[in-house]
């Protein structure tokens, strides 16, 4: 009757321990949201307050996110995915506070992006295994600055138009040579922009190729689905750069009038 | 009224709107045309093939899966902006074969043009 008592225990405790262990499992699904009153200084404290290993992850309502690896209230390291949709990691100095490391250059300069304009943070919270993660870090050394001086160098002047069309669409990307510079918006819809904009950089590196005069592609062109609850994917080039943004169709006529300003500029 | 008055109408209205032609999208022929001077037959014929271009994007595409709205699937309207020229197609949402194509100075009005001519297209469609 005891070992009885005692396999179940043990058994208990063997599933508690396995509960315990996992390192990825979310505990928290739907994160609070932080205060705007000083998000920075909101951002410190919410790190200062993490005594266990957790990974906090910072969604904007642009829905690009951070994520801060804190333990015993000390700032890790920092995560985050870049323009062109890879992930980057940057390893905080152990003797850093977390006020230090958040205003630390590169990470300073990526909060000051994600930060520019927001007006709501989620907050999520997961377990981390503090082992796996310094192994990673280990493999993978600070890279944010490359980040950086990629995009000062190569930003494509629809890259920085782009900025002016967010409010009014759901989802954009900027392609050039490859690779996205820009990818923004509701994640569900901008796979299937990522696969429009590889095609329409074929075909235009395919023109590129053959250079073909009498075909020329249109600066701008606007595509829009059935009036009544359609969309609208709006395609504009310059200088080898593709800029397509989705709205909704009553959007249409405001991206047009964005455009002919920017044109006229 | 008929289609060729209609187009004349709306030409009136907007007189950035140097050319018009009612197209059947499936025969690939122009059906009627109405313009400030008299053009080539390579251009109108060349207008039509645009409109078959950009209004017939391939189904099932990553296109057609953005702008759906689920049972109406498709390119209804097509505006191309060139620096000197702005192109306006749209393909009807009641006979979808039938459309209007346009050619615009730069300084059309698209917020009040683009309901101009749906609302002729549609006009022109409803059973009488």
């Amino acid at each position: 009757m005891k070992s009885g008592s005692e396999t179940s225990n043990v058994s208990m405790l063997l599933s508690r321990l396995q509960a315990l262990s996992r390192p990825q499992s979310a505990i928290v699904s739907n994160g609070p949201i932080l205060g705007m009153d000083d998000p920075r200084e909101n951002l410190i404290a919410k790190i200062a307050e993490t005594q266990l290993p957790r990974r906090l992850i910072f969604i904007n309502d642009r829905s690009e996110a951070i994520s801060c690896f804190a333990n015993g209230g000390r700032l890790l390291g920092v995560e985050y995915t870049a323009c062109s949709g890879e992930n980057r990691s940057y390893k905080a100095a152990r003797t850093e506070t977390p006020h230090q490391a958040v205003r630390a250059e590169p990470v300073a300069e990526a909060l000051e992006r994600f930060l520019d304009s927001t007006a709501r943070i989620t907050v999520r919270s997961q377990r981390f295994d503090l082992s796996t993660f310094q192994n990673h870090e280990e493999r993978n050394p600070p890279a944010l600055p490359d980040i950086g001086m990629r995009e000062a160098t190569q930003a494509s002047p629809l890259a920085a138009f782009s900025d002016q069309f967010r409010t009014q669409v759901e989802a954009l990307v900027v392609w050039k040579s490859g690779e996205f510079q820009v990818l923004w918006g509701d994640p569900s819809l901008l796979n299937s922009l990522k696969s429009l904009a590889a095609e329409e950089g074929a075909s235009h590196d395919e023109q590129d190729c053959i250079g073909s005069e009498d075909t020329p592609k249109p600066a701008c062109a606007i595509y829009s689905g059935h009036p009544a609850g359609g969309r609208s994917v709006f395609c504009a080039t310059q200088s080898g750069a593709i800029l397509l943004a989705l709205c909704k169709y009553e959007k249409t006529t405001e991206l047009i009038a964005l455009w002919k300003s920017y044109l006229a500029e | 009224m008929d289609v060729a008055k209609r187009m004349q109408s709306l030409r009136d209205q907007f007189p950035e709107c140097t050319l018009m032609a009612f197209a059947d999208l499936e025969a690939g022929m122009v059906l009627s045309v109405s313009a400030d001077t008299s053009r080539m037959q390579e251009e109108i014929s060349s207008l039509c093939s645009t409109a078959k271009a950009v209004l017939d994007h391939q189904a099932n595409g990553p296109m057609e899966a953005l702008i759906s709205n689920g049972s109406d699937a498709g390119v209804f309207e097509a505006v191309l902006i060139e620096p000197e020229e702005v192109g306006v197609f749209l393909r009807s949402t009641i006979k979808q074969s039938d459309a209007f194509c346009c050619v615009c100075t730069s300084r059309i009005s698209l917020q009040r043009f683009l309901p101009a001519v749906r609302a002729a297209l549609d006009a022109l469609e409803m059973p009488k």
